[in-house]
């Protein structure tokens, strides 16, 4: 069961939809992703126990993509688990520090510390998105959920700031109502190749512990519009589709 | 991205490389050493299917690995220079065992095989070749190979089916195997995890034994729990295609600018001399003219159906560099062919500009030259012929400029602007080509009044205030002749920064000037200064932002080449011509 289509312009400043291949010196995808989209609806609007997941219809892009070179010093290291800061806090482990500087001799390893990484992010980036919620075991109350959407992005209302690609880069949003608010696509043909879908299996109730199952779909924009098919199409390639000889 | 390079993939398998070849170590059939050959007359034989492990299968298994049948001299002949370290030579005793330990076991299909290894490990044998390989003043770090009996292994396949089953047992076991979607092919695959590297990034930021384009080797860089390039999974059928096609694209059509390496390609393979990258970059024996001419009579030709075949190709072009062992991908720039000729024509056009007489236009500049015209000031003038410190970020944006029918980067003109102004300081003629980049930035930023000569009608002040200024400089050099430091050394800089400060003074002096010439040449002067004022009316500005300043160099630019045609009436008929053929374009 399906709730109907809703549509939401957004803009920001700046973006990074992340090519996974392109990670470590990061490069955008020249548009936003399927999954990036799903994160801004989640933010307006989106309860686990609702048991909905936001499904992409279209993205159209109201402004060329353009790119920006930024670069900054990055830890090479990252948090550790939540248990490990509790065993700490609990003084069962010893406090172990992030490093932000030194280098091999000091460390006795070259995976620590800082180092300088590029990004290539978009800059002055604006879209249409539309979206619905699809449930997974069939609510029938969908006009009640499409309404509590409805009125808190007409007021702007979100659990958190909504981001593009990373939450250094927030986005900003406008529920569209109408087709004559509607600004004209900007007309740009693109293959963008193998493009990520979505990181985990949308199909599931998936909670934080949820492992990944990424899924990939074959990006195509016409005229400015990436049509993106739903998550249950072949077209959206998953990871349990074995193809048998 | 890498979809595309897939397309243009050739034939690649995992365990094999393309490598060129220096030197050939040669023996008769029962081990004989025969001499050391230098394979395409010093210049190094390439083959395309040499064995190759990756970096972590040479390093795996905790003793020392080598490659099979194709190695340096350190390892294949234990040459080296004298003061190698102790450890080195270690090393390279221990590579140089393996390499004879592959030959022997290869030799049971290869049987030939056996009598190269019997060579290398012979001692005295190994003394005759490095003195042979001093003779012919070899380098350890070149490669080599070995011949029997004339047989070269590189150009047989008896021995891949071994190498290949070998290469196997190298693989370290998984204890599960997850499939992941390739984003290279879109296949269900078990992703590589770590890539091979891509070659010829060394002289752009990389290193020497390559850079990974994939890498994920540090825990900031893993997500989800995923291990290293499981983050992106690729097949390693797919990773082999991609760097092998990556590094050839970079050593065939690689273009190197400052600290930038550009490479590209085409969809559907296209003849060499329709590929309209080299007109922009480098044109080794037509000039840019003929570049912009090609361009029109390609854009003519696929218009009216007579290419086919060019029609619906589409281009990729990368601009890479290398950071620490990692591929910087700093543009990734694509579209249709025809689009492509298209934007090069339009860049030609829009950086076309009169030449400082007046008479003509400029030849059109090299991308080599626009670069290199942005960044550096000689002592003399003259555009340097070295780029190497250009920063790639202004080689990537003027880049996508030229491809792209894209904005001139304000950088560049900001940079350019700068670099006339202390032009006229040091009292040096500017170089034309700095105009033809404000021009070309002009005309993008939306400036359709922006000709290629001067244009008395254009609409904004700050460009009438910079013909002022060349008129004003004109006229002191008529009435006074060489005065040493003139109007334009003392007060370019202030006067197109503040030429409402500057020019009420100018105007004054030019009283005085006027009174030193003769009446008809007074009169002429006058009426020009009256002219120029005219088109100024009363909106003198006060201050000019950076792209006002951009209007009022081309301003004097333009009313000087005027002038120097001979008073103004030449250069305005081809004037008027020129701009009104721009206008109904």
């Amino acid at each position: 069961m399906r709730g109907k289509t809703h549509c939401l312009e957004v803009w920001g400043d700046f973006a990074c939809f992340t090519r996974p291949e392109m990670k470590v010196e990061r490069f955008s995808y020249p548009v936003i992703t399927p999954s990036a989209a799903r994160g801004i609806f989640d933010a307006i609007y989106w309860k686990r126990s609702y048991g909905f997941y936001w499904q992409i219809e279209k993205v159209e892009i109201l402004k060329p993509p353009r790119y920006i070179a930024l670069r900054r010093n990055e830890v090479k290291d990252k948090a550790p688990p939540e248990s490990t800061i509790i065993a700490w806090k609990e003084g069962k482990r010893q406090i172990e520090p992030l490093w932000a500087d030194g280098d091999r001799d000091l460390l006795g390893t070259d995976q620590k510390g800082r180092t300088q990484r590029q990004t290539m992010a978009l800059k002055d980036v604006h879209y249409r998105l539309y979206a619905h919620m699809k449930f997974r075991n069939g609510v029938s109350n969908t006009a009640t959920h499409d309404d509590q959407f409805v009125r808190r992005a007409s007021h702007g209302k979100c659990f958190y700031q909504p981001f593009f690609g990373c939450r250094e880069f927030p986005a900003f949003f406008q529920h569209i109502e109408t087709d004559d608010e509607k600004k004209t696509a900007f007309p740009l043909d693109m293959d963008l190749g193998w493009m990520l879908y979505d990181v985990f299996d949308l199909r599931q109730a998936n909670d934080e512990f949820a492992h990944p199952r990424i899924s990939i779909f074959h990006a195509r924009m016409i005229r400015g519009v990436l049509n993106v098919p739903q998550y249950d199409e072949p077209a959206v390639k998953k990871v349990e589709e074995v193809t048998h000889a | 991205m890498l979809d595309a390079l897939l397309k243009v993939a050739g034939s690649t398998e995992p365990g094999f490389a393309r490598k060129i070849v220096k030197w050939a170590i040669t023996c008769a059939a029962d081990g004989r050493f025969t001499g050391v050959i230098p394979l395409s007359e010093g210049k190094g034989q390439e083959y395309s299917h040499c064995p190759n492990l990756r970096f972590s299968e040479l390093v795996g298994g905790g003793g020392s690995r080598s490659h099979f049948l194709v190695e340096g001299l350190s390892t294949l002949a234990l040459y080296w220079k004298d003061d190698t370290e102790q450890k080195e030579q270690e090393k390279n005793h221990a590579k140089h065992k393996y390499f004879c330990s592959l030959l022997e076991s290869a030799s049971l299909d290869a049987p030939y095989l056996k009598a190269g290894a019997e060579m290398l490990k012979d001692e005295e044998t190994l003394i005759a070749i490095q003195a042979d390989l001093k003779r012919q003043k070899a380098k350890s770090t070149e490669t080599a190979t070995i011949m029997v009996n004339g047989i070269n292994p590189l150009e047989r396949d008896d021995w891949k089916n071994w190498w290949r089953k070998f290469r196997q047992t190298l693989q370290t076991p998984k204890p599960t195997t997850s499939k992941m979607r390739c984003f290279a092919s879109g296949e269900l695959v078990e992703p590589l995890m770590t890539h091979p590297k891509i070659k010829g990034l060394a002289g752009v930021g990389g290193l020497g034994m390559g850079d990974v384009l994939i890498g994920f080797d540090k825990d900031a860089s893993q997500s989800y729990g995923l291990e290293q390039s499981a983050n992106a999974a690729i097949s390693e059928d797919a990773a082999t295609a991609y760097t092998e096609t990556l590094s050839g694209l970079i050593r065939d059509k690689g273009i190197k600018f400052g600290g930038a390496m550009i490479t590209y390609w085409f969809l559907d393979s296209i003849p060499d001399e329709d590929d309209p990258f080299p007109w922009l970059t480098e044109p080794p024996e037509q000039t840019s003219a003929v570049a912009e001419l090609k361009a029109s009579q390609l854009l003519r030709a696929i218009k009216e159906g007579l290419r086919p075949d060019l029609a619906g190709n589409r281009y990729i072009a990368l601009v890479l560099s290398g950071a620490a062992g990692r591929v910087m991908v700093r543009e990734i720039m694509e579209g249709l062919f025809e689009i492509l000729v298209a934007n090069i024509e339009k860049w030609f056009s829009d950086l076309a500009i009169v030449s400082r007489e007046g008479d003509r236009l400029v030849p059109f500049p090299k991308f080599f030259s626009v670069a290199n015209a942005i960044e550096f000031l000689s002592k003399d003038g003259n555009i340097l012929r070295n780029i190497n410190d250009v920063p790639p970020s202004l080689i990537s944006g003027l880049l996508r400029a030229a491809l792209t029918n894209g904005m001139i980067p304000a950088s560049a003109m900001s940079r350019a602007l700068m670099r006339i102004r202390a032009d006229f300081v040091a009292a040096r003629p500017p170089l034309e080509v700095r105009f033809s980049i404000i021009r070309a930035y002009l005309k993008r930023k939306g400036d359709q009044n922006m000709g290629t000569y001067l244009n008395k009608e254009h609409p904004h002040p700050a460009y009438h205030c910079g013909r002022l200024l060349a008129v004003f400089a004109r006229l002191q050099r008529a009435a006074l002749g060489d005065v040493g430091a003139g109007v334009v050394q003392r007060y370019y800089a202030a006067a197109s920064q503040t030429p409402g400060l500057i020019l009420g003074r100018l105007a004054t002096n030019a009283k005085n000037h006027l009174g030193k010439l003769e009446g008809g040449l007074a009169w002429w002067y006058e009426n020009l200064i009256a002219d120029v004022m005219g088109k100024i009316k009363n909106d003198m500005p006060r201050t000019l932002t950076l792209e006002e300043q951009s209007l009022f160099a081309l301003g004097y630019y333009q009313q000087l080449a005027a002038l120097n045609a001979g008073k103004g009436e030449k250069s305005e008929n081809i004037a008027d011509n020129d701009n009104n053929k721009e206008g109904t374009k």
